[in-house]
């Protein structure tokens, strides 16, 4: 706006002095509020602004030093959690560079995963994995959301078949565009509710088309195979693609919903509970928390959704879906 | 009611409350009004689980969407860290209307996994806080009135309840609660309605002493 503003200004011949982000009266960055915005505008006329907002943001942040963060995260049932949790478990050991994009599993940059070497843009994990691997010794991989695969990773993907460039691309399956409310895009399945007359194009169906070598597909929920898988996939010689997939947890439940399939949260069995708390430091689903007087690992029933990725990697088997009274698997001795 | 009443807003909570069904609630009550509202997300991304704000500002001659600090005349918040993570937007003895319940971040709940500790924020901390900036806080024990309701989903609907308890709340109850009636399923209208006057009856109880409040009769 401001540039279009001082264009429209030369062609008018106006002497007018433009100010604003090229004078440095705004920021470039940032989400503007107001207090932003009223200094900029204060500084522009060369005053002071009235209300002192850092006075109020100190009182404030005092009063709230208390607050943890609340950073967003993956919702409970989130497929990718199961996903980066298997990923974690089989890059142990390994150098890997792990390129980023855009989608819901951007949040794999923010603490507790905190597994980003880059985000750029949509689509760019791939462009730029496809150059490291040319320079890195390391593992290279990048990620992407099944909607981005065929929005922006094309490209890069015959860029990489064509170089034959030791890259591993995990798609994202969770048949929907589910961060911005769930749409269909090329790869949902027919079944759910697509308009008459479009044809769905699998993934894998494409990235065997275009000739990646090693093309495999994973059930997001099924963590502890997953691991061998990626570890395969990451020392193919040459492009490999995991998809990894499972219905986005939100979608999951609006079919569940319609179908009047009941959702069966989980719980977990205090005498066998030895807590290692590995569901709340390894896995990092809001629905868990622990009581303050022994310490046992809780799930709160008004989040869980179900998925029971936390029973199979609690080392203890203990937990178990509602109403069942076996654990959900052996207990290992 | 005032063509002339100017109310500032923020409502605020942990996404997959339901805080922008709410919002819209009340916009669309505005709309039925003819009063205007100007409504800001800062958070674009509202995933579940993070932490949402949303500005509402109802009537007056605002351009902006966005409330200055200290200017806001109520907070109402779905979560009780919530609150206290945005009072620098709330006025001087301005009012909060507030969820007892306490939702724990994963990384909260990890630290102090990590480190044995067991000593969780609790609300009586929070509230503590929150009571030096205003003696106006309303705690309400949203999620146990949407069971009591009928749902634990009307939730939010409950706060909506509570804001009508306002005499400076520049919307009526029957506007808003046609704005609620359209706006959630029909076979949970009746649900939805309970847990508006629920909502209200507990914000009335916390606040007729201290605030203006409108008096009606439930049932």
């Amino acid at each position: 706006m401001e540039h279009n503003t001082k264009r429209i200004a030369k062609d008018f011949g106006l002497d007018v002095t433009i100010l604003g982000k090229d004078k440095g009266h705004f920021s470039e960055a940032m989400e503007y509020n107001v207090p932003i915005v009223v200094r900029g505008i204060a500084s522009a006329l060369g005053m002071e602004p009235k209300i002192d907002y850092d006075e109020i943001l100190k009182r404030a942040d005092e009063l709230k030093s208390m607050l943890p963060e609340r950073m967003p995260c993956f919702c409970a049932g989130c497929p990718h959690r199961a996903t980066f949790w298997a990923i974690k478990q089989a890059i142990r050991g390994r150098n890997v560079v792990f390129n980023n994009d855009i989608g819901c599993y951007s949040m794999a940059f923010f603490p507790p995963l905190n597994m980003t070497s880059s985000l750029l843009c949509m689509g760019s994990s791939l462009g730029l994995s496809a150059g490291m691997s040319q320079v890195l010794e390391d593992d290279v991989m990048c990620v992407v959301g099944d909607s981005t695969f065929f929005h922006a990773t094309l490209p890069g993907l015959v860029n990489s078949v064509y170089h034959n460039l030791n890259v591993t691309l995990f798609v994202l399956d969770n048949e929907v565009t589910a961060m911005t409310g769930q749409q269909f895009h090329p790869g949902t399945p027919e079944d759910r509710g697509m308009p008459e007359g479009k044809k769905r194009i699998k993934i894998e169906d494409v990235c065997r088309g275009i000739g990646v070598g090693h093309v495999a597909i994973m059930d997001s929920y099924d963590v502890k195979n997953n691991v061998d898988i990626i570890k395969k996939a990451l020392d193919f010689k040459g492009p490999s693609v995991l998809i990894s997939r499972r219905s986005c947890a939100l979608h999951g439940d609006r079919i569940k919903r319609r179908t009047g399939e009941p959702i069966i949260q989980n719980e977990v069995n205090k005498d066998i509970c030895k807590k290692p708390h590995t569901c709340i430091r390894d896995f990092y689903c809001p629905s868990f928390e622990f009581d303050t007087d022994d310490r046992a690992a809780r799930i709160l029933p008004e989040i869980c959704d179900g998925c029971g990725v936390c029973a199979k990697i609690c080392p203890f088997g203990s937990i178990h879906r509602k109403g069942e009274e076996a654990p959900a698997k052996e207990v290992k001795q | 009611m005032s063509q002339d009443s100017k109310f500032d807003l923020v409502i605020c909570g942990v996404g997959g409350q339901g805080i922008v069904l709410l919002s819209n609630i009340i916009g669309s009550a505005c709309a039925k009004a003819d009063l205007e509202a100007k409504t800001g997300e800062l958070h674009g991304l509202s995933q579940r689980s993070g932490t949402i704000y949303i500005h509402m500002r109802i009537g007056g001659d605002n351009l902006s969407p966005l409330i200055p600090y200290a200017e806001a005349d109520a907070i109402v918040s779905l979560e009780a860290m919530e609150a206290l993570r945005y009072i620098e937007y709330l006025k001087d003895d301005g009012v909060i209307i507030l969820n007892k319940r306490v939702i724990h971040p994963p990384i909260e709940v990890a630290q102090l996994s990590k480190e044995k500790r067991t000593d969780f924020i609790t609300f009586d901390e929070i509230k503590e806080k929150l009571n030096s900036v205003t003696p106006n806080v309303a705690p309400l024990s949203g999620l146990d009135l949407a069971k009591e309701a009928g749902n634990p989903l009307t939730e939010n609907v409950v706060f909506i309840g509570a804001l009508s308890a306002l005499k400076a709340f520049p919307l009526e109850v029957e506007v808003l609660k046609e704005s609620v009636a359209e706006s959630v399923p029909k076979k949970a209208l009746n649900v939805n309605l309970k847990a508006f006057d629920l909502g209200y009856k507990a914000a009335y109880d916390g606040l007729c002493q201290s605030v203006e409040c409108v008096e009606r009769e439930i049932g």
